[in-house]
């Protein structure tokens, strides 16, 4: 049996990937819901934006600047991939969109590798960041622990826009009728842009939060990609609070199992996603009846 | 001029053909009844109408305006309302986000939440329960209430009273008779031939696609032969 000690470092480290998968997957999953494409290049945006970042805070050493060049980078390549190629694929079948925009994610992560090589950055850790905390059963990195609560005020501001606003007011309906918002007068196409950038916000800022935490390479997006598919079948497609409690489960089983044998962490997360499609194939939080 | 014109139009859902040459106006103020057989054309008719079946070859005059081939969302801007047969709640929303969704694009003169809320009582006591957890009874009230806070000039009601308690129906019914008398029009699709012959002052038949009859509701009600080759089973 691992030590009390390890389990609960291993419980934290599960709420930090399971934060982090959360956003990421918050972002899959509107895009998803709302425009019916599942976003293969969404690893290849979060590896974007960590490169960004890392670029920026060795340029300027300013975190705060390394996050918004991120977030910024990302809303306009989101902006160009949605209304240059993706636009073109909602009429199209399923495998046409899952072939564009793995393509997509193919060209960035080529084109990371030829600006920057194959091989793994780090990114610095900011001062404020720097050095341990003491929590008494467990002691943490700073860093980590104030990146927890970044990605919990993030998930919170999309929590607002999804909720307290007029755009995520036509998001959350389209997602479960897309017709009916018709019918009542919305031109659900045109909220499509505002969506994909928004999806996209969400996956820059996840990738500059852990850019210091992780080694910044071109292949960085792919793992993160399969798991937030995981997240987004286990939450409910299109479901907000489906990414954000499926992301914390996904979180802990990797991290728990990975404390008895690393080997098993991704066979039980597949476990645990198939119990979920046997017992409700909606996904915890998703609505029934949807195609 | 009619708020509503159409002129021959023709639809189909794929390779199979629906509507034929499909005439039939309604006049501003008025409740008209839509009313046939099952599988007679009536629900394609009104999806026509709306633009969520795209007529192949006719004219939809709506306002003063020709709308065929437009998208439903620019229609339902315009002023026609669908209230669909499945009455497509959202139920994830609460009934207030229904409402709210539905008047987001509403004009300036549309009715505000609280005079839907007094109209539908039933509405404001469950104003934050979400969709799915309405009775049908309440979300038929919704989905009528989203077209009254649209302020819909034409209400196109599609079997409204279908699967609903008898005494539902006589509550839905006087609900649509009050917004009859202050002058609401509606088109109304109804199996329930005596609730919408008492709904309505004047009556389409179709048959297949085609249009059969026209005439008022009286009129109607007194040609047994009539209603019985066209609507008998």
């Amino acid at each position: 049996m691992p030590s009390p000690s390890l389990f609960f470092a291993q419980l934290f480290n599960g709420l930090a990937l399971g934060s982090l998968l959360a956003l990421v997957s918050a972002g899959l999953t509107i895009i998803l819901g709302t425009l019916g494409v599942l976003n293969f290049a969404h690893g290849a945006m979060f590896m974007v934006a960590a490169y960004v970042a890392w670029w920026t805070m060795v340029a300027t050493q300013s975190y705060v600047l390394a996050a918004l060049a991120a977030c910024a980078v990302l809303v306009v390549l989101g902006m160009i991939i949605e209304r240059g190629i993706i636009q073109f694929y909602y009429s199209r079948p399923p495998e046409d969109q899952i072939l564009v925009t793995f393509g997509i994610g193919v060209v960035l992560v080529e084109v990371i590798r030829v600006i920057f090589g194959g091989i793994s950055h780090s990114m610095p850790v900011p001062d404020w960041g720097s050095g341990i905390v003491n929590m008494g059963f467990l002691i943490y990195p700073k860093y980590r622990v104030l990146a927890l609560g970044i990605i919990a005020v993030a998930l919170l501001a999309l929590y607002l826009v999804l909720y307290r606003t007029r755009l995520g007011l036509i998001v959350r309906a389209g997602i479960e009728d897309q017709r009916m918002v018709g019918l009542l007068g919305i031109n659900v196409k045109r909220t499509f842009l505002a969506v994909f950038a928004l999806g996209s916000l969400a996956v820059g800022f996840a990738g500059a939060v852990y850019a210091p935490i992780i080694a910044v390479n071109p292949e960085m997006g792919e793992q993160l990609l399969v798991q937030s598919f995981v997240v987004v079948v286990i939450g409910g497609l299109g479901s907000f609070p489906g990414a954000v409690i499926g992301g914390l489960i996904a979180g802990e089983i990797l991290t728990l199992t990975t404390m008895f044998n690393p080997a098993y962490s991704h066979v039980m997360l597949y476990l645990a996603m198939a119990v979920v499609l046997v017992l409700r194939p909606q996904g915890l939080f998703g609505v029934e009846g949807r195609e | 001029m009619s708020l509503l014109e159409v002129q021959g139009i023709n639809s189909h859902y794929g390779d199979s053909h629906i509507l034929f040459d499909v005439d039939m106006r309604v006049e501003a103020n008025e409740v008209v009844a839509l009313l046939g057989r099952n599988g007679a054309g009536k629900s394609t008719t009104l999806k026509s109408l709306m633009g969520v079946v795209t007529p192949t070859r006719g004219q939809v005059r709506f306002d003063g305006q020709d709308v065929a081939g437009r998208p439903p969302f620019e229609i339902a801007r315009r002023g026609m309302q669908l209230v669909p047969e499945e009455r497509r709640i959202i139920g994830t929303l609460s009934v207030h986000e229904n409402l709210k969704l539905a008047a987001l694009s509403a004009g300036r003169d549309a009715w505000s939440f609280e005079r839907v809320y007094e109209f539908f009582p039933r509405l404001q006591e469950r104003r934050r329960s979400r969709g799915k957890d309405l009775s049908g009874g309440e979300q038929q009230m919704l989905a009528i209430g989203r077209a009254l806070i649209r302020n819909a000039k034409l209400i196109l009601l599609d079997e409204p009273f279908e699967g609903l308690a008898p005494i539902i129906v006589r509550d839905l019914m006087a609900s649509c008779q009050q917004l009859a008398r202050e002058g609401q029009t509606f088109l109304v699709v109804e199996q329930n031939v005596a609730a919408a012959l008492r709904l309505a002052d004047r009556c389409y038949l179709i048959e297949n696609g085609h249009m059969v009859y026209e005439g008022s509701a009286e009129a109607l009600r007194d040609s047994p032969e009539v209603m019985d080759r066209y609507l008998g089973v």
